[in-house]
């Protein structure tokens, strides 16, 4: 319902301003912030905009979280048993990385422009640390292991023609947000493609935050480790005590 | 309807949660176990990461060993000297354990480690009482069956620091209480067990303890081998995760109640039978785990 009423409230505010400004890119989320809250089983945002030209034009969306080092790590089987034997870690990768867009991202541009504006998973950054063994392998194994496990883990995704046009100004689009996001700065970008080079973008901020229990839990866990230790303890006593003297006949 | 839990960080549906915690207290409340050795795999299968069900199920086992013990007490079935004697050697291992987990897992290979462990033991265990099971069902059948030797005497008798454990009629070396202790306590630390499925059937076969001390022996010690685990996971892996347990333990202590009531009106032999084959089901589904050529030779962790 409040999507509802957010959309057509969106769609008269576009319709009048875009009067004024011919080709002017403008693109909202319906919410700044996620809560990972202790109920939170993932979100969907809506993300809604308007451009003169829509439907012809192509647009690409891109959500990036924050930068993280991920361990890739590959299994090779020794005496029957399959086992880790390979490491690489790669240095500053977005633990979030959604793409969605009109038409396929090697139709929408050129190689090159995709590549100056970090578009697609060919063109995240791929730096190995210093202590990786990759020996048997090749480099572009590693690679493409990466972007399909991370594909497999919900919090990479490209997707093509999810971005939908309504009456040639108005698109929208989905944005998954699994229940496995971590908190953080999350950055969205929207790209505004016209005979593939980019015409305009628009850039805003979505955070991502943990509160409620969970997020206090985690907190004194990390924080106040040996505290949580034992009130894990005293807890447990307790309630194993507690127990025992409820069901006691 | 879900909860984020914390520490595992992933979202899981509450009743599978208090369901899991309940239909493994049922077996423990059945077959007087703890369910440290099913509880563990079970959330695994469930996909809580590994190191995370290790050290979540170590801070439920002390609330359940609590529980258990005070009965024990009551009866006055528990060997405190003796319990002292495995507490030291346990207390020993669980922080040689904590430390090896933790050097595992930064070299990737806890994982496996801790399938392998579990394969291991649970095979193991759960053959012996298979067999077990099988031979008394036959037993039943025949009549007039036969008594081993009580005691017997071997090299282990002739170790050095002997002590007197009166409650438990013996004069052995403490270093093989404290052995025993120190193998279990290692054991708890990397597989997030109570070790009772071990530690009982040592202390019987290999101290030569009388039975009727022995469950509350080893749920006394137990206790502060699964709380120097959690208090250790905590500080030095934080892989524990007291939103999960609490879930977990809500339901085992529902689902005991009940297991005991059961347990109480069944046959034992075919009860145990049942347990074995469970256990090697268990065990089965690891082994498969482990020796099945993977889908995907790479798997990806964030690091810290």
């Amino acid at each position: 319902m409040i999507r509802i009423l957010f959309s057509s409230l969106l769609v008269l505010f576009l319709s009048a301003s875009l009067g004024h400004a011919q080709n002017r890119l403008v693109a909202d989320l319906d919410q700044k912030e996620v809560q990972i809250t202790t109920g939170f089983n993932g979100a969907e945002l809506l993300l809604f905009g308007a451009l003169d030209r829509a439907s012809v034009d192509d647009i690409a969306i891109i959500v990036t979280g924050p930068s993280k080092n991920i361990a890739i790590r590959r299994k090779s089987n020794v005496a029957g048993i399959w086992l880790n034997t390979e490491n690489a870690e790669v240095v500053g990768l977005p633990s979030f990385y959604h793409i969605l867009t009109t038409k396929p991202l090697d139709v929408i541009s050129s190689e090159n422009t995709l590549k100056i504006n970090k578009l697609g998973f060919d063109h995240i950054p791929f730096r190995l640390a210093r202590d990786s063994s990759i020996d048997d392998a090749p480099e572009a194994e590693w690679k493409d292991a990466l972007v399909r496990n991370m594909q497999k883990t919900g919090l990479w995704s490209n997707r093509t023609g999810e971005v939908e046009v309504i009456s040639d100004v108005l698109f929208r689009a989905d944005i998954e947000i699994p229940a496995n996001i971590m908190p953080g700065d999350y950055n969205v970008r929207v790209l505004h493609f016209r005979d593939g080079a980019v015409v305009e973008e628009n850039s805003s901020t979505l955070n991502v935050v943990k509160t409620g229990l969970s997020a206090e839990i985690y907190r004194i866990a990390h924080e106040y480790a040996a505290f949580y230790g034992i009130f894990a303890i005293i807890f447990a006593v307790a309630s194993g005590w507690l127990a025992a003297v409820a069901f006691r006949k | 309807m879900y909860v984020y839990l914390p520490i595992a960080e992933l979202s899981m549906n509450i009743f599978t949660i208090i369901g899991l915690g309940g239909a493994v207290g049922l077996l423990s409340g059945i077959f007087g176990v703890g369910g440290g050795f099913l509880m563990t795999p079970l959330l695994i299968f469930l996909g809580v990461p590994a190191p995370v069900a290790v050290g979540t199920e170590a801070n439920q086992i002390v609330a359940s060993s609590v529980s258990g013990v005070l009965a024990h007490f009551r009866r006055g079935n528990v060997d405190i000297k003796m319990g002292l004697v495995l507490l030291a050697g346990g207390l020993t291992g669980s922080t040689i354990g904590v430390w090896l987990f933790a050097l595992l897992r930064q070299l990737g290979q806890i994982e496996v480690v801790i399938k392998l462990s579990f394969i291991l033991f649970l095979g193991i265990i759960g053959t012996l009482m298979l067999i077990e099971s099988m031979r008394a069902i036959m037993r039943s059948r025949q009549t007039g069956a036969r008594r081993g030797k009580l005691h017997q005497h071997n090299w282990l008798h002739g170790l050095p620091f002997k002590m007197r454990f009166r409650k438990s009629k013996l004069y052995i070396s403490a270093l093989l209480p404290f052995g025993v202790g120190a193998i279990v306590g290692v054991l708890s630390a990397i597989m997030g067990v109570g070790g009772g499925f071990i530690m009982v059937p040592a202390m019987i076969y290999l101290l030569g303890m009388p039975t009727s001390v022995v469950v509350g022996t080893s749920l006394f010690q137990i206790i502060f081998v699964t709380a120097n685990v959690t208090f250790l996971q905590s500080v030095q892996t934080q892989t524990v995760d007291i939103m999960l347990a609490g879930l977990l333990l809500f339901g085992a202590v529902v689902g005991a109640q009940f297991g005991t009531r059961i347990g109480a009106k069944l046959k034992g032999e075919q009860l145990r039978g049942l347990l074995a084959l469970l256990v090697l089901g268990v065990c089965a589904k690891l082994v498969f785990d482990v020796v099945i050529t993977p889908e995907d030779f790479f798997s990806v962790e964030f690091l810290r």
